[in-house]
């Protein structure tokens, strides 16, 4: 493991977008158990996210861990509102989803999704995402919002 | 002197060669019918020679049974001379020396001669043409549609068989009546120049391209026909020939393989919804249940069982959730299967006891109507609508009681209008339609136990019945959840859509 010098960067808020505690105890349990300590939000749809991240609630950088299936507002509809907002558009996201459906896959990327992860693998729990996710913000510059 | 009996000696033989070159028949008879003249065509068309028929009465080119009358008719036609056709109207028949009869046509001529008046008669042999008319006549009725032939002022000349089975006359009733009597009254007016514009460009085509035609028949019902029009040269004018087949059949089975298309989309549009969601909705619970065991695992290898009990309770929750599911699932997928028989329905009372059987929690009132009608209807599915929408404003209550009101609120000659409203919190109308669609909610499934099903299965029940269904809300406070249904209930509407 090496050694990080926290002072070089700004932590990395991780804000999970799913209606199903569950997954969102079971993404907390992740990072738990990789010793990460980034500060996590989470929204149950994407109405809901909308308006934290609209009223500055969740601290940049940030990165987006959505689920597809949602009441209210599910999260195809959370993309095209976010990338149809100026402030918001730039987001970096990750869907997190059990919908292997070719349309929803093409339609996240579409609204250009960092990437596409199927959360069916029951037995993979969430280390193998967190750990991708991690390495991912490690690695790659995040936009900060400006204010 | 000799020259003038040289001149009429002359025009004598000229008369006899003109006669003699006519091309057809010419037969010169005297006032008593005795014949004085006639050409080698008659010897060719009548069989005799012209030694056997000079000096004889005409009578012998005629029909026996026509004999009789013969003598009264010459008499008629010498006090009245004046070229013209013979028989008028009647079939005219000549007979041959072997007996046989033929059909001809005769015109006459009277020229005064220095004996006195004689008539020359021109006798053409309308065999031919008789049996092309006939044989036009055969395919007409041979044909497999119904055939009118008009003439320019629209009146009827000609019918088939077809004709009089399609349209109920009998071939006496349209024979010389307008063909209008064949269209619905509506159409008549404009048919006259319909009728001008073809005959002034004559070609064959389909009558009344882009526009629904329909025939009448005797009794006035209409039908749903296809036409054709054909102009044909006659020798008195131009006709119409109108082939007309009746496409009721071929509309009905038309319609009734877009409505088994229709049924066949909606059950494929369910199919693929339902293949969605179980890949989805249904997995989501197994997941859950097979992370918190892992969890519970692992906080067992740790000796830290604090959280156990929440865990398990989350586990329980889950499988429950997984059979709400699938039950709700089942009774969707039968709504407006199961239906049970029709029977006589207190609306007012069957509201009370279904409200009574959910066992409301304390605080919760159901209010009827008093003008609630008793009907006779299905009572199995609408009880399941009732149901489902009292379950829904209890559930999404968002105080400790509340007042459901069940009304009817409108009432035309085929449809109910009844109202479940509530005092909640209302939807917001940018989800009146998502609340409809299969395992929709508008909270998660954590903070409000749902299926999702309810409204989906409400929709899809009173679609069933032919009704439709809809939400009045501010999303401020209250619902009101409207929906029709069939007074008489006559069966299931098969396009009920689904979303």
């Amino acid at each position: 493991m090496q050694v990080l010098h926290k002072q070089n960067y700004k932590e990395v808020t991780l804000f999970i977008v799913d209606d199903d505690d569950i997954d969102a105890i079971a993404l907390e349990r992740a990072l738990r158990k990789l010793r990460l300590l980034n500060s996590v939000h989470r929204a149950r749809d994407g109405k809901e996210a909308l308006d934290l991240l609209r009223s500055g609630a969740i601290p940049a950088p940030y990165i987006i861990l959505l689920d597809l299936n949602m009441p209210r507002m599910n999260g195809l509809e959370f993309l095209q509102a976010l990338r149809a907002d100026p402030m918001l558009t730039h987001s970096v996201v990750f869907v997190l989803t059990t919908s292997k459906s070719d349309e929803d896959l093409v339609s996240a990327y579409r609204k250009h999704v960092a990437g596409y992860v199927l959360k069916q693998h029951m037995d993979r729990d969430f280390l193998e995402v967190i750990g991708l996710i991690e390495h991912y913000w490690r690695l790659v510059e995040l936009p900060v919002t400006k204010e | 002197m000799s020259n003038d009996a040289g001149d009429i000696e002359r025009a004598n033989h000229r008369f006899r060669q003109v006669v003699e070159a006519a091309p057809n028949a010419m037969v010169m008879v005297d006032k008593s019918g005795a014949i004085e003249m006639v050409n080698t065509q008659t010897e060719k068309i009548f069989g005799y020679s012209r030694a056997e028929l000079l000096g004889q009465t005409i009578d012998i080119l005629l029909p026996e049974r026509f004999r009789h009358q013969h003598p009264d008719h010459r008499a008629s036609f010498f006090s009245d001379l004046s070229p013209r056709a013979m028989g008028a109207g009647r079939d005219l028949y000549g007979r041959r020396k072997d007996g046989s009869e033929f059909p001809v046509e005769i015109g006459l001529n009277p020229i005064e001669t220095e004996d006195g008046i004689k008539v020359l008669s021109a006798i053409t042999d309308i065999s031919a043409r008789k049996r092309m008319e006939e044989r036009f006549r055969q395919v007409v009725e041979a044909a497999p549609n119904a055939m009118v032939m008009v003439d320019k002022s629209g009146t009827i000349e000609m019918v088939n068989t077809q004709a009089e089975n399609i349209f109920g006359y009998s071939r006496a009733e349209l024979l010389g009546n307008s063909v209008d009597m064949l269209l619905p009254a509506r159409f008549s007016h404009q048919h006259p120049q319909h009728r001008a514009s073809f005959f002034s460009d004559l070609a064959p085509r389909a009558m009344g391209a882009g526009r629904d035609l329909f025939g009448r028949r005797k009794d006035g019902s209409e039908f749903p026909v296809e036409v054709g029009l054909n102009p044909i040269e006659t020798e008195d004018g131009t006709k119409v020939l109108s082939a007309i087949t009746d496409i009721s059949a071929r509309i009905k089975a038309s319609e009734h393989l877009a409505e088994h298309r229709d049924e066949l989309e909606r059950s494929n549009k369910e199919l693929a919804t339902f293949a969605y969601v179980a890949s989805h909705d249904l997995k989501s619970p197994l997941r859950g249940i097979f992370q918190i065991s892992q969890w519970i695992e692992e906080d067992l290898n740790n000796g830290d069982t604090a959280a156990i009990p929440s865990h398990m309770n989350m586990l329980r929750g889950r499988l429950r959730r997984m059979e709400n599911l699938l039950d709700d699932l089942l009774a969707y997928s039968r709504a407006g299967r199961l239906e049970g028989g029709m029977s006589q329905v207190d609306l007012g009372f069957l509201a009370k006891s279904i409200f009574e059987m959910q066992a409301p929690p304390e605080g919760f009132s159901l209010v009827v109507a008093d003008d609630l009608p008793t009907l006779n209807t299905l009572a199995t599915p609408l009880e399941q609508v009732l149901r489902n929408l009292f379950t829904n404003a209890i559930k999404h209550h968002d105080h400790q009681g509340g007042c459901i009101k069940l009304e009817s609120t409108l009432t035309n000659k085929n449809y109910y209008e009844f109202s479940v409203s509530d005092d909640g919190p209302g939807i917001p109308p940018e989800y009146h339609e998502r609340v409809f669609i299969m395992f929709q909610t508008l909270r998660p499934r954590d903070e409000v136990e749902g299926s999702g099903m309810g409204l989906a299965l409400v929709k899809k029940i009173v679609e069933t019945y032919g009704g439709s269904i809809r939400i009045e809300s501010d999303g401020m406070r209250g619902t009101s959840i409207r929906f029709t249904w069939p007074i008489k209930i006559e069966g299931r509407v098969t396009n009920a859509s689904s979303s």
